[in-house]
């Protein structure tokens, strides 16, 4: 959870030190922020290079917007996310139509070292995110692998908390369906 | 794999690809940190009055103005070092005639030349 790590007023406090030009307070938001915007963006869009670019326009933007900053309206963390989903869905939307492809997969028969079987079905997880509609997506991302509560997935997507629900429940269905293929050649067969 | 694991993963058939995927996951560069954090650095400061303001306002209006200077000197040369023929040649209207009449008026007592547009033939 976002809250977590540092509540939102702390957020907000550490903000006001970054107006101050306190570069430890600079340093200690973009730990706590830039790293999970980073993972969201890489996983929304598929590609580590486009997210660094993403996570460091969102956290400018932050910077910029930081000595009109309005307590209350939103957690900056929240407010980084809203942005960088904002970013993403342009660069979606002026990709062309691209089909998601599924990595090579290790050969269980060749014996299986862990390490790559895992790395193998993270792959695999993050092709099959990229075949889900994108409000589906970046709710499994938030829910599932940021572990962000609903009311906070609520507050970036703008909207209620039972559409969240519906979005992750309908994402892991379709995610499920995508894998079933693959769970076999990614080795469940000998660790069930 | 524990019994707890194997229970967990029967009901949740996507808690392995999302366990690899969390362990798997992007690391913020070094490189970028410091880029991220380098942008939130000071803002250049308001400049003061004084010396400084001095030496901007020498070099924003004073030198720009003896660079326009050098450049149409600069110009002034091409355009003789190019056009050797006499400019009166160049047949002005009689309007003109009367105007260039009163720039000698000006000039020869200044330069000491009877008439400057005659120079070079």
């Amino acid at each position: 959870m976002l809250q977590d790590v540092t509540e939102g007023s702390e957020q907000a406090a550490l903000l006001a030190r970054v107006v101050a030009r306190d570069q430890s307070a600079a340093a200690a938001l973009t730990d706590l922020i830039a790293p999970r915007v980073l993972r969201y963006a890489a996983r929304m869009l598929g590609s580590r290079e486009e997210a660094e670019d993403v996570t460091q326009e969102a956290m400018l933007r932050l910077w910029k917007m930081a000595p009109d900053w309005q307590a209350g309206l939103a957690e900056p963390a929240t407010w980084v996310f809203r942005v960088a989903r904002n970013l993403c869905t342009d660069r979606l939307r002026r990709r062309k139509p691209m089909v998601p492809e599924l990595p090579d997969l290790p050969d269980p028969a060749l014996g299986q070292d862990a390490r790559l079987m895992r790395t193998a079905r993270a792959r695999a997880l993050e092709a099959a995110l990229l075949d889900l509609p994108e409000r589906q997506r970046e709710a499994v991302i938030l829910r599932h692998l940021e572990g962000l509560s609903n009311p906070e997935i609520a507050a970036i997507l703008m909207v209620g908390v039972e559409a969240v629900e519906s979005l992750t429940a309908r994402g892991k269905r379709r995610l499920t369906a995508i894998l079933a293929g693959e769970r076999e050649a990614l080795g469940f067969e000998d660790d069930d | 794999m524990t019994t707890e694991e194997s229970d967990r993963r029967d009901s949740d058939p996507l808690a392995a690809f999302l366990e690899a995927a969390r362990a798997e996951a992007p690391q913020l560069s070094p490189g970028l940190r410091a880029r991220i954090i380098g942008q939130a650095g000071p803002a250049p400061a308001p400049e003061a009055a004084g010396p400084g303001r001095l030496r901007g306002w020498l070099s924003g209006w004073v030198l720009s103005g003896l660079a326009g200077g050098v450049t149409a000197g600069l110009a002034g040369l091409w355009v003789g070092f190019v056009l050797p023929m006499p400019v009166a040649a160049l047949d002005a209207p009689l309007w003109m005639q009367d105007a260039l009449s009163y720039v000698d008026m000006i000039t020869m007592p200044l330069i000491g030349l009877d008439d400057p547009l005659l120079m070079g033939m």
